[in-house]
């Protein structure tokens, strides 16, 4: 431990050091003065005494420098000294310093993020299974959406099984409506064996977890109940433990509340036992100690063909598969996006410490004169390369520091644009201190490769030589190859990532807000379905039944003050999935549209204004002809220059018979486009038709809001539709713009992370050309200067070699427009309304960069015009 | 061994012996070593009964050692600061006899014990050398 009265000295001798000084100089003095007078007190005369005393003493200075070494700060002092200088050094230097601050912090920045990302995605255990051991038994092959096992096969396994140590039945994804005292509601759900609560170490807030005999098929079904489920729609009820909740026609008993910090697998509501699950069940296994997964599995594939061919599994062709937990939720292209950004950072520091050498180098090459002098005045090169090391050093941490500073922020802010479908919750942003290992290893690999350029200068430069001849010697040309090679690199690198942040962006601003044409962000958009009330009555509802349920609907939701507009429609944009029929107007097929049903308030819910006609009939009657209302550009493809009002044009829905009659439509409408399925949507031409009875009313209706001001309350609606129908279930609600954003979030991720990897690719290559061109300049600037002597203007000699490097940089950019283009066609499907070969992109582009590498030049002009041309013939 | 420790000159890492053999002087190098530390010891030893000067300790040091130990002045503040950074003493700046600013040591409670107990070290060692040095 380290002493109070060692601190207090160590302490004193650092922070007040003069004083410290000034106090050992005078209690020495005085010890002289006191020897001095005692000597003279033996006979000695003044002087003679004084130099007595002095030597006695042994040497002030030396016996000074033996009690700062006492005092142990001579270490720190050495190196605050160091840092002192190196921060001077750094501010003489401020924009070269700054670039290659800019430069580690860049670079730094994005390989900790996407090391992050990296780990989050391959490493990265859940808690209950830090070392992985835990597998999901699922299916693979056979038909596409039906991998799904039965409940018979579950159980088959589980009894025939020998190679598993741990087997726990689960069903990780259910989505119950439950009937809450505030009515129905559609919740997240999973089915939990009470082996699976055991597994992931859950811990009830209050009540109990599953027990073992609740895991049987007919057994009293029970549940346990999120922390949020049962403040927000229970009122955090004290004697909740006990209460029945009505799942369709089941009572199930609530056993327990689940605290806040449990979400498992993703965020449920609400977690049923297992025993009341009769779809599709998953298990949690773990292998017996020696068993391979591959034996394991053929283990199973004996099970399931022991169950013969009728066994749904082998019906669908479907074999066993045991998957990583960690796995079993992420999809490959989300990992192989990871794996993407991690390589394409680690280059990004490649870049950089290549940059960052180059730029060390100019700085030494700036003054060599300078350099040379103190190393034939005897300054050893070691103290050189050590304030080399120190001045890098500094620049590396400082990026490190800002880079750790940003990463709370730029960490869940580039998690929060990576939409997984049901992302489990270990997928979340936290911080681990492995991040920072991260970022200072590679800030120490960056500022070792970038020292040693300098250090090779260093300890190659001869002195003699550069004072002989007047500091204008030169190693080389500055055309080497390995440098016109990275640049090549770095332009091509630049080219493709600029390219495909190009068309990502151009693709995102055709599925921009102002492209879907409507209000989006203030039209309220949720789920209501009748299946409840089905549930109690004997006799399914009929369509006119049904109908007329949501015309309560709507009706109690227009007497809300707030309301301006309310409508109801088979679908949603945004989760509607493109054309679905084919129109015609005699025999013959001309196109394909979408078609639903939507009620009379649809366009003006939408914000979507009549260009001819009127909106659908509110009751379009059985005997008489279906109207529908199309969209502008569909009008006009059908019935060019001609009034398409009355006009009759016949649907046929995609996949149904050819025997099945064709549908005639009489228009009564024309809207301007809009964006009916969704801005991805290749084809946004409609012909939408009355919600009636004549066509099938669906149990389950989107229902569209718009208010007055504002976007609306969703408890204002939900009361509102329960008012109508208290067991109608309500679900999903959201914002239209919000559907759209989640649908749209994959495009904009991919978009916004090439984006900001092509900004920091400009920096990088543009810090790159500068460093290159102005290197150059300055180990050539002997050559230079005999050709100014001889007559050349600076100015031609700057065009001369900013061509050859603009040269170089042209076939970076050819090379890179050749890989955008590979790249392009990969991620052609996520552009929207942009050719993968746009020319005008890839021109742009290919300006831009070229542009940059230009202005990146003109540094090493004002570098050449300082040449003296007299000096350089002075040196020959 | 009276002859040998004639005169001796205690610096902080060096002993000065006059007319030595080979064999003694081989014998004073250990006996050197030996006695790197007692500066400190004797420091303190100095500062027991009252606050002294570095000057001051000096003298005592002589004093009590009736000059055959001299003390290489300079080194003692070394010493002095090694003793202050253990926490063994404490210095205050005060004024000296001649009126003169001075910095004076005093010893701590637990520079006290420390003297003490490699005071009872010292003993036990030489009586050790002593009896061993008889027997011979």
């Amino acid at each position: 431990m380290f002493e109070r009265s060692r601190l207090i000295i160590v302490l004193k001798a650092l922070f007040q050091s003069s004083r410290t000084e000034d106090e050992l100089d005078e209690e020495m003095r005085f010890h002289l003065k006191m020897e001095t007078e005692a000597n003279v007190k033996k006979g000695m005369d003044l002087k003679a005494a004084h130099q007595a005393a002095l030597r006695s003493f042994g040497g002030i200075e030396q016996r000074k420098e033996d009690c700062r070494e006492a005092w142990g700060v001579r270490v720190i002092t050495n190196l605050l000294h160091e840092f002192c200088l190196s921060l001077r050094r750094l501010f003489r230097r401020p924009v070269q310093n700054g670039l290659m601050f800019a430069t580690f912090a860049v670079s730094v920045m994005l390989s900790t993020l996407s090391w992050s990302l990296f780990h989050t995605m391959f490493l990265r255990q859940p808690e209950f299974d830090p070392k992985g051991e835990y597998l999901v038994l699922n299916y693979v092959g056979g038909v596409i959406g039906a991998s799904r096992s039965s409940n018979g096969e579950m159980e088959a396994y589980k009894e025939g099984q020998k190679v598993f140590s741990d087997f726990a039945e689960v069903g990780f994804y259910n989505s119950p409506t439950i009937q809450l005292p505030g009515g129905a509601e559609r919740v997240l759900a999973a089915n939990l064996s009470a082996r699976a609560l055991q597994i992931v170490g859950a811990k009830p807030l209050m009540g109990r977890l599953f027990r073992p005999e609740e895991d049987k098929r007919g057994s009293a079904p029970v549940a346990l109940l999120s922390q949020h489920m049962w403040e927000n729609s229970y009122d955090r009820d004290p004697s909740i433990v006990g209460k029945i909740m009505d799942i369709g026609s089941d009572q199930v008993t609530i056993v327990g509340v689940m605290p806040a910090d449990f979400r498992f697998p993703n965020d449920q509501d609400l977690w049923l036992s297992y025993g009341f699950y009769d779809w599709g069940p998953d298990a949690m296994v773990k292998l017996k100690p020696g068993v391979t997964r591959e034996q394991a599995e053929s283990n199973l594939k004996v099970i399931l063909d022991g169950l013969g061919p009728d066994s749904p599994a082998n019906r669908r062709g479907l074999t066993p598969a045991l998957i990583p937990f960690r796995d079993y939720y992420l999809p490959s292209e989300i990992r192989v996006s990871a794996l993407v950004l991690f390589a394409l950072s680690l280059i990004f520091v490649v870049v950089s410490c290549a940059n960052a050498a180059n730029l060390m180098l100019i700085d030494f090459l700036g003054r060599r004169a300078e350099v040379a002098t103190s190393l034939a005045l005897g300054i050893p090169r070691g103290a050189s390369i050590r304030n080399v090391c120190f001045q890098v050093t500094m620049i590396a941490m400082g990026a490190v520091l800002l880079s750790i500073a940003l990463l709370p922020v730029a960490g869940p802010f580039l998690y929060d644009h990576i939409d997984v479908n049901l992302e489990p919750y270990w997928l979340n942003y936290h911080f681990e201190w492995h991040y920072v290992g991260m970022a200072f290893a590679l800030a120490g690999v960056s500022a070792a490769v970038t020292v040693s350029a300098p250090m090779v200068y260093l300890l190659w430069v001869d002195p003699d030589k550069v004072i002989r001849e007047h500091a204008y010697t030169s190693r080389g040309t500055g055309r080497t190859l390995w440098r016109r090679l990275l640049l090549i690199g770095q332009i091509t690198l630049l080219t493709v990532l600029g390219v495909s942040a190009g068309l990502l962006v151009r693709s995102s601003y055709n599925v921009g807000e102002n492209t879907w044409g409507y209000p989006a962000d203030r039209v309220f958009v949720g789920k209501i379905s009748a299946r409840e009330i089905e549930f109690t009555v004997e006799e399914p509802l009929g369509s006119v039944q049904r109908l007329a349920i949501y015309r309560r609907v709507l009706d109690q939701v227009t007497q809300r003050l707030e309301t301006e507009a309310v409508a109801l429609a088979h679908f949603s944009p945004g989760y509607s999935s493109g054309p679905n029929i084919t129109y015609a107007l005699g025999q013959e097929e001309i196109g394909e549209a979408f078609n639903s049903q939507v009620t009379e308030g649809f366009f003006d819910t939408l914000g979507v204004p009549f260009v001819e006609g009127n909106t659908l009939p509110r009751e379009n009657p059985d005997d008489g002809p279906v109207y529908g209302v199309i969209n502008e550009s569909l009008a006009q493809k059908i019935w060019p220059s001609q009034d398409p009002l009355q006009r009759v044009l016949y649907i046929r829905f995609s996949g149904a018979p050819a025997s099945a009659p064709s549908i005639p439509i009489v228009v009564c409408g024309v809207v301007r486009d809009f964006q009916v399925s969704g801005p991805v949507a290749r084809n946004n031409d409609f012909i939408l038709t009355p919600l009636m009875p004549r066509s099938f009313v669906r149990p389950g209706q989107f229902i569209f809001v718009r208010d007055r001001i504002g976007v609306p309350n969703v408890r204002s609606i939900r009361d509102a539709v329960h008012r109508a129908d208290s067991r109608l279930s309500f679900y999903f609600p959201s914002t239209l713009g919000r559907v759209i954003d989640i649908m749209l979030s994959s495009m904009h991720m991919t978009a916004n992370l090439t984006t900001v990897f092509a900004a920091a690719a400009v920096l990088l290559c543009s810090i790159g050309v500068y460093s290159l061109t102005v290197t150059q300049v300055l180990q050539s600037s002997r050559e230079f200067g005999i050709r100014m002597a001889l007559g050349t203007e600076p100015q031609r000699l700057w065009v001369h070699f900013t061509c050859g490097h603009l040269l170089t940089t042209l076939i970076g950019v050819l090379i890179g427009l050749f890989g955008a283009s590979q790249v392009a066609r990969v991620f052609s499907p996520l552009l929207f309304g942009v050719d993968p070969y746009s020319v005008s992109t890839y021109a742009m582009v290919a300006f831009t960069i070229l542009l940059v590498a230009t202005l990146a030049c003109i540094p090493s002009f004002f570098r050449l015009r300082r040449i003296n041309p007299a000096k350089c013939l002075r040196s020959l | 061994m009276d002859e040998v420790f004639s005169v001796l000159s205690v610096d902080t890492l060096s002993i000065k012996f006059l007319s030595l053999t080979n064999l003694e002087k081989e014998m004073a190098k250990k006996v050197n070593d030996l006695l790197q530390g007692t500066l400190d010891m004797l420091a303190l030893r100095a500062l027991r009964d009252e606050n002294r000067h570095g000057w001051a300790i000096q003298q005592r040091i002589n004093q009590i050692s009736n000059d055959l130990l001299s003390i290489n002045q300079g080194s003692l503040y070394p010493a002095l600061i090694r003793l202050e950074k253990k926490g063994y003493i404490k210095s205050d700046w005060g004024v000296s006899e001649n009126g003169r600013r001075a910095k004076y040591y005093r010893l701590t409670k637990k520079g006290r014990v420390q003297m003490e107990a490699e005071a009872t070290l010292w003993r036990e060692f030489s009586t050790t050398i002593n009896l061993i040095m008889e027997i011979l």
